[in-house]
């Protein structure tokens, strides 16, 4: 007789997430809001882009929310609050300076967020291109930032966060004549990972590339109903094959 | 450091299983299935693994991570293929059009416990 036996579990690591990030979904279901998460590293211009485009969207009449999620500090709120619209910062010191929101401090912030008063709802995830690609927040999409000061091959160093990602915007496109940047190479390594990504290239101060990305988004929005229908495309996969072996 | 969220989670999976009497330790290894195309690191769950279980009933229980490969099927020609490194291309018709089978898992598959 063998000494030990193997008793099968089969059960995701990241069941629990999973399980509140439904209820957000079902949540955001209810209330006819599109959550979109923002990811990138730290200093890619997802605040900086916000207050370009949250001016924007308001003239559109879309009523825009904010959740911002940092390891410290509620700077990133400070910076959103002058735009009249629902703001809350949520920092991860409180949840062990977590390096990425997972679906249990979104949902604790939705409690106290005026939800009614939202169509459009943007997660700033923690600056970070590793962990919160794993995360799912109950999100209808992903955009991934890159700011073209971090080089071309971020996306074959972190091909999760693109792989996943509805939409990639690329951002200080201004700075470009002063680097050595290859936005054939960006391309290049776009293609391998995410060959269907929309990708727009913006620059906030300069104004370029702003109504493009406005565009896609109203597009996005009135196709709400739709897009909120589904689980996230990616999140979906990787739930249908969880018992594969 | 996501995997410190990843270990946790193992740890709370298999308690609640033992304060349902549904397992008791010893668990002698935990078998886990972490897919090829997650920003999982098996060194570093190994690591956190045995920082968090030090002084509890797991410190002796082994963790053994088992890789998947990213498995595609081409939408267009229906070619299977395995994807050694990260490219979402069809290595036989060239498309860009492709299903992940496999590659994203991340799941305890079983444990292993005295057979009594």
């Amino acid at each position: 007789m063998n000494e030990t036996k193997k008793i099968p579990i089969v059960t995701k690591v990241l069941d629990a997430n999973s399980r509140i990030a439904n209820e957000i979904r079902h949540l955001f279901q209810h209330k006819n809001i599109l959550a979109i998460n923002l990811i990138s590293s730290p200093g890619s211009g997802k605040t900086t882009f916000l207050e370009t485009v949250l001016p924007i969207l308001s003239r559109h009449k879309i009523r825009c929310g904010v959740i911002a999620a940092d390891i410290a500090t509620t700077r990133d709120a400070d910076r959103l609050s002058k735009f009249e619209i629902p703001v809350l910062q949520i920092t991860t010191e409180t949840f062990g300076g977590a390096c990425h929101l997972e679906a249990a401090p979104v949902r604790q912030a939705l409690e106290v967020f005026p939800l009614d008063k939202v169509d459009l709802l943007f997660i700033e995830n923690v600056g970070n291109l590793v962990c919160p690609a794993e995360f799912d927040i109950g999100e209808a999409l992903r955009i991934v930032f890159l700011s073209v000061t971090e080089g071309e091959d971020k996306p074959l160093k972190y091909p999760l966060a693109f792989h996943v990602a509805d939409c990639a915007v690329i951002t200080k496109i201004d700075l470009i004549e002063h680097l050595k940047f290859s936005k054939q190479k960006l391309y290049d390594s776009i293609r391998k990972i995410n060959p269907k990504l929309v990708c727009f290239e913006v620059s906030c101060f300069q104004s370029i590339g702003i109504d493009q990305f406005v565009g896609w988004l109203l597009q996005q929005h009135s196709n709400k109903s739709e897009l909120l229908k589904h689980e996230h495309e990616h999140v979906h996969s990787a739930h249908e094959h969880k018992h594969s072996h | 450091m996501h995997e410190a969220s990843a270990v946790q989670s193992i740890l709370e999976i298999l308690e609640q299983k033992i304060s349902n009497n549904e397992l008791k330790h010893p668990i002698f290894s935990i078998h886990l299935k972490l897919g090829k195309l997650t920003t999982f690191v098996p060194s570093n769950l190994q690591f956190l693994f045995e920082v968090f279980t030090k002084g509890t009933p797991f410190e002796k229980t082994l963790l053994i991570i088992e890789e998947i490969p990213v498995e595609c099927t081409c939408k267009r020609c229906k070619q299977d293929f395995i994807m050694d490194e990260v490219h979402f291309i069809c290595p036989y018709c060239f498309s860009t059009d492709l299903l992940v089978n496999r590659g994203r898992e991340f799941f305890i598959d079983s444990i292993e416990v005295p057979n009594e």
